[in-house]
C-alpha cells in the first residue's frame, strides 16, 4: 500500500510538471517538482528504497516528458542514495533541510545535464546556463519546495504510510 | 562469484549496485541521444498511461485559463470583434479574387500533366492536435501532443500552429508524439525570403531557443521586416511561414549575411496544433 502510494505521488508530480506547471513557467523554467518529490521522500527512508524511489521517478520522467532517456535517472537517484545514506545525520524534520539540499540538488541536477549535453555534442553556452537557467531554476524550485515539503508530510500522517512492510 | 556477492556486506552492496546502474543509464543516455527508428515497448506503454492524464490537466487549465481572460477582457474582445469583422469583408474580397487567379493555376497544372510533368503531390490531410504536456528541462524546445500512430502520424510529420511552422514529430506513441520545435538547439530549416524567392538561406535553434541563420548568397538584399517560408528542399514542405527577420548582420568574414528571425508561432502559447505529412517520409 506505502509502494502504492509512492508510485501515485510520483506520477502526480510528474503529470503536474509537464503538463499544468509550463502555464505558469517564468521565463520558459518550469519547477523541477520531482526533483523536490523526490528529496523530501529520501528524508523519510534509508538508502536503498531512496535510490529506488529516485532512479524510478528520474526514468518515467525521462522517459515520459525527455528526449534524452536516463539522464534524470541518474541524477535523481544519486541525490535520492545520498539523502537516503545521511538523513540520520541532519534534521530530516526541519523544513530548512530540504530547502538546502533543494538548492545543492538543483546545482547538481543542472550541471549534470549540462556535462552530458555538452558530451553529447550539444552546443552549450555555460555563462547563460549559470546566469539565467540555474538561478532562475533554483528559485523556482526554492519557492515549490514549501508545498511539496507539506505534502509528504500531509501524506506520511495517513495511516498506512506509518506501517512498515 | 555467486558466493562472493553474496559475502559482500549490505555496506558494499547498495554502492556496487549504483554503480552498475548508472553504467547501464550513461549506455542508455547513449543509445538514446540520437533519433531513433523506434521506440521501445515500455516507452508506448508509460507515454500511453500518461498521455490521458495529461490531456486532462491541460484542457482543465486552459478552459479555465481562457474563461478568465474572457472574463477579464471583454471589452478589449469587443472591439476587436469589430475589427475582425471589417476585415473579414476585406478578406472576402480578396478571396474572390484568388479564386479567379487559383483557376488559373489549375488550367496550367492541368496542362502540365498533360504534358507528363507530374508533381509528386504533399498528401494534404492534416490531423488537428492538443498539446497536452511540455518538456520541462531547459535544454531542449519539446511537447508532447495528443495524436499518434492512431492518427496517422508518422516521425517527421511536420507540425504547423497558428500562423507558422512549429518543427516535426520526433517520437510517436499509439496517442501520442512528441514534437521538436525549429526554435530547439540543433533544429535548422531552410528558408526563402518570400518578397523574393531568389534568396535562401538556413536558420537554426539554439541553446536561447532564438531562430538565426545565414543568406547564402552574400548580395542578397534582405532587410529587417522580410518575412521567411521554408524553402522546400529537405522535410518541410515549400512555403510555410517561419517568421519575421528582426536583425540583419554581415558576419565578420564579411561572406555571410546573418539573420535573426522572430519565430511566426508564439511558442510559448502553444495549445493547438496542426500535422501535414510531408512528402519525404515515405522515400
Amino acid at each position: 500500500m506505502q509502494k502504492f502510494i509512492l508510485v501515485l505521488a510520483i506520477i502526480f508530480s510528474i503529470v503536474i510538471e509537464s503538463a499544468l506547471f509550463p502555464f505558469i513557467s517564468i521565463a520558459g523554467v518550469v519547477p523541477n517538482i520531482t526533483m523536490i518529490l523526490v528529496i523530501c521522500l529520501a528524508l523519510r527512508q534509508n538508502d536503498e528504497k531512496a535510490a529506488l524511489i529516485g532512479l524510478a521517478a528520474g526514468l518515467t520522467k525521462d522517459i515520459v516528458v525527455g528526449r534524452i532517456i536516463g539522464i534524470s535517472g541518474i541524477t535523481f537517484m544519486l541525490i535520492g542514495y545520498f539523502i537516503g545514506k545521511y538523513n540520520h545525520k541532519i534534521f530530516p524534520d526541519h523544513l530548512t533541510t530540504p530547502i538546502v539540499l533543494t538548492i545543492f540538488g538543483t546545482l547538481f541536477h543542472e550541471a549534470s545535464y549540462l556535462l552530458f549535453v555538452f558530451l553529447l555534442g550539444y552546443q552549450v553556452d555555460l555563462i547563460l546556463a549559470v546566469s539565467q537557467i540555474w538561478i532562475i531554476q533554483a528559485i523556482y524550485n526554492f519557492l515549490m519546495v514549501f508545498p511539496v515539503y507539506i505534502g509528504v508530510q500531509q501524506l506520511y500522517q495517513w495511516q498506512v504510510m506509518k506501517k512498515h512492510y | 562469484m555467486v558466493n562472493e556477492l553474496n559475502n559482500l556486506n549490505d555496506k558494499n552492496r547498495i554502492p556496487i549496485a549504483l554503480t552498475i546502474v548508472v553504467i547501464v543509464l550513461i549506455m542508455i543516455i547513449g543509445f538514446t541521444a540520437q533519433q531513433r527508428q523506434e521506440i521501445t515497448v515500455i516507452e508506448r506503454g508509460i507515454g500511453r498511461f500518461f498521455s490521458p492524464l495529461q490531456k486532462g490537466v491541460t484542457s482543465v487549465i486552459s478552459t479555465i485559463e481562457k474563461n478568465v481572460v474572457t472574463l477579464i477582457k471583454s471589452s478589449e474582445i469587443k472591439e476587436e470583434n469589430s475589427q475582425l469583422i471589417s476585415e473579414n469583408q476585406a478578406l472576402q474580397q480578396e478571396l474572390v479574387d484568388q479564386q479567379l487567379s487559383q483557376e488559373e493555376l489549375l488550367e496550367l497544372k492541368d496542362l502540365r500533366e498533360t504534358l507528363n510533368n507530374i508533381d509528386r503531390t504533399i498528401d494534404l490531410s492534416p490531423v488537428t492536435a492538443n498539446v497536452i504536456a511540455k518538456t520541462p528541462g531547459n535544454w531542449f524546445e519539446m511537447f508532447t501532443i495528443d495524436a499518434g500512430t492512431e492518427n496517422n502520424i508518422k516521425k517527421d510529420s511536420v507540425v504547423i500552429g497558428s500562423g507558422g511552422l512549429v518543427g516535426r514529430v520526433y517520437e510517436t506513441g499509439s496517442t501520442w508524439s512528441k514534437v521538436i520545435s525549429i526554435i530547439n538547439n540543433g533544429s535548422s530549416v531552410s528558408f526563402q525570403v518570400l518578397r523574393d524567392g531568389a534568396y535562401q538561406g538556413i536558420v537554426s535553434g539554439s541553446v536561447t531557443h532564438e531562430l538565426s541563420g545565414y543568406l547564402f548568397d552574400p548580395d542578397a538584399e534582405i532587410v529587417v521586416g522580410d518575412q521567411l517560408i521554408t524553402s522546400g528542399i529537405g522535410l518541410y514542405p515549400r512555403g510555410i511561414l517561419i517568421g519575421e527577420v528582426i536583425e540583419v548582420d554581415r558576419t565578420s568574414d564579411l561572406l555571410l549575411k546573418s539573420v535573426v528571425v522572430e519565430p511566426a508561432v508564439n511558442f510559448k502559447r502553444l495549445d493547438k496544433v496542426l500535422i501535414i505529412n510531408s512528402r519525404n517520409i515515405d522515400e
